[in-house]
């Protein structure tokens, strides 16, 4: 039951990834690989937070929210002229970067090593220790993030992503601030998967710079074009079938050396047959091109 | 035919400008514009007063410089030399310097040749996105005040059917942006202007890829707006039989420079 438990708990987690880079992707059309940098920054700042400065979870988690928007406003400022190909490769410069810093700067990180010890997700003076407990506490967590994320939808301001993504030379033509909506999707999507990444560094209560890779940007980017662009259930499924696909391999009883490359090669299989298949994704409503 | 050039005091100052706007309605003024692309002159020295109220044609042969001539009015693109002034809903604004969007918020509506809907919109959608004085624009602001911001969206979605019941589009609302015909799709691009409000309307070749009957129903619908709303307008077309009856002035550009006719 432990190991469900474990699996939704991760689910719960990704999902909050995989919408918040579904914000980006789905309703502003940016397309960014350095979501796993921002995650990262959100799981060290919780982690630094809780360990050496005394904060509890939820405040921990406020502060991992306003460091991944930061770095995110950090980015955006200087580079929202960037669109396309050219935005793809200053993400990536993005997420090498802060990889980097993560894992050189021992001082702080303590680099490859990581910081261990941090402690369990709590409420007021409510630890939630078990995984039941847990679960309940961040499925909240997912609910009301989900909650803000329809209301912004269905606001002018999603409204005027959607039009921005569409056609930005239009959009400025009927009075959008284009470059305004361009930074502040960037800095809640940031800010979101801050939380996620606080929430990550309490559940397991350990991190290195190895979850915040290029790899796991990738991964994230996966669920959000396999799920679907543009709508709220799209990045769920993506979330669920990418958790998924490793469990059922580990089934399989393959070699540990053999079942990483096949998870790989299952991603990237997967990745092409959406392409040519189903461009929208598995319950999406706009195709990312 | 006569240079417009010729006309404007060139040592008129901006603060001139701005009285004699208000006193004789000008809402656009370009002196000595140039612009050149790659060593090729495209807008030579060219010059105009735009009146409030007014119905210009702008003719000209297939790269004569028409829509970029639109496109520096409306601050899409910067001209090497020159200044072009726009009066919009009472502000003054240096085209040149300033942003499109800041401009289109103004009040400078713009119809592309290549009409630019959103296509994953509806209809309703489409006109609902050029509604950008709402507080629900502000994410944290959706959030906060969102009784206030439903509110308001409720109000500009009365006003948006309202502007398409005038191009006649109201029943198509619910339709995608991109299952129009090219007719329909322009009538949605007019809607869109008028919902924010657009004093000078530039529309690029508004009558291209029409029947004959989608002509009329457009030419018809321009000169109500020009007529009963006194929207300004400036329209490129090629179609002068069509076109030229409803216009006050006919101006030709001929390679780059501007001239009346």
């Amino acid at each position: 039951m432990n190991y469900i438990f474990h699996l939704l708990i991760y689910f719960e987690i990704y999902v909050i990834v995989a919408m918040s880079l579904n914000l980006l992707i789905g309703y502003s059309g940016l397309l960014q690989v350095a979501h796993a940098a921002y995650y990262g920054i959100g799981a060290y700042t919780a982690a630094l937070l809780m360990l050496k400065s005394g904060f509890s979870f939820l405040p921990a988690l406020a502060g991992a929210a306003i460091a991944a928007g930061v770095m995110s406003l950090l980015v955006s400022l200087p580079t929202w002229r960037f669109r396309g190909d050219y935005f793809v490769m200053i993400s990536l410069a993005v997420q090498v970067t802060i990889y980097a810093i993560m894992y050189n700067w021992t001082d702080l990180t303590n680099g490859p090593y990581g910081l261990a010890g941090i402690p369990k997700p709590a409420l007021l003076n409510s630890i939630y220790a078990t995984q039941e407990s847990i679960f309940l506490f961040y499925g909240s967590i997912v609910v009301l993030l989900a909650g803000i994320l329809a209301v912004l939808k269905q606001s002018p301001f999603g409204r005027s992503l959607q039009a921005m993504r569409d056609d930005e030379l239009a959009a400025r033509s009927v009075g959008l601030p284009v470059r305004l909506l361009k930074i502040e999707s960037f800095l809640i999507a940031s800010a979101m998967v801050g939380v996620a990444g606080g929430m990550y560094t309490a559940y397991v209560s350990y991190i290195d710079p190895t979850s915040f890779t290029l790899d796991e940007s990738i991964l994230m980017l996966s669920m959000v074009i396999v799920g679907g662009t543009g709508n709220v259930r799209g990045p769920i499924i993506g979330a669920a079938v990418l958790i998924a696909i490793p469990e059922i391999l580990r089934f399989l009883a393959l070699p540990d050396a053999i079942a990483a490359n096949m998870r790989l090669l299952v991603y990237g299989l997967l990745l092409i047959l959406m392409m040519h298949l189903r461009p929208q994704g598995l319950a999406g409503k706009y195709r990312f091109e | 035919m006569e240079i417009l050039a010729n006309t404007i005091e060139r040592q008129t100052s901006y603060s001139d400008l701005t009285d004699n706007m208000d006193n004789s309605r000008i809402i656009a003024r370009a002196e000595c514009v140039h612009l050149a692309f790659e060593g090729h002159c495209i807008l030579d020295d060219v010059s105009f007063d735009l009146l409030n109220g007014k119905a210009v044609f702008l003719r000209g042969d297939n790269g004569s410089g028409k829509t970029t001539l639109l496109n520096t009015v409306s601050g899409f693109l910067r001209p090497d030399k020159g200044q072009i002034h726009l009066n919009l809903n009472g502000r003054s604004f240096d085209a040149v310097r300033t942003q499109p969007e800041r401009l289109a918020r103004a009040g400078l509506g713009r119809l592309w040749q290549d009409i630019r809907l959103f296509p994953t919109m509806t209809v309703l959608e489409n006109v609902l996105a050029a509604s950008t004085g709402l507080i629900g624009l502000n994410p944290a602001l959706a959030l906060a005040a969102w009784p206030v911001s439903r509110h308001q969206e409720r109000r500009a979605r009365e006003k948006a059917l309202a502007n398409l019941e005038l191009v006649g589009m109201a029943d198509r609302a619910k339709s995608s942006g991109d299952k129009l015909s090219v007719g329909q799709m322009k009538r949605v691009a007019i809607a869109r202007m008028l919902q924010s409000e657009a004093e000078l309307m530039l529309l690029d070749e508004p009558l291209a890829g029409l029947d004959r009957d989608s002509v009329d129903g457009l030419v018809s619908l321009l000169n109500r707006l020009n007529q009963e709303q006194g929207k300004t307008l400036l329209i490129v077309e090629h179609q002068h039989e069509q076109m030229a009856p409803i216009c006050h002035e006919t101006w030709y550009l001929e390679d780059g420079r501007l001239f009346k006719g």
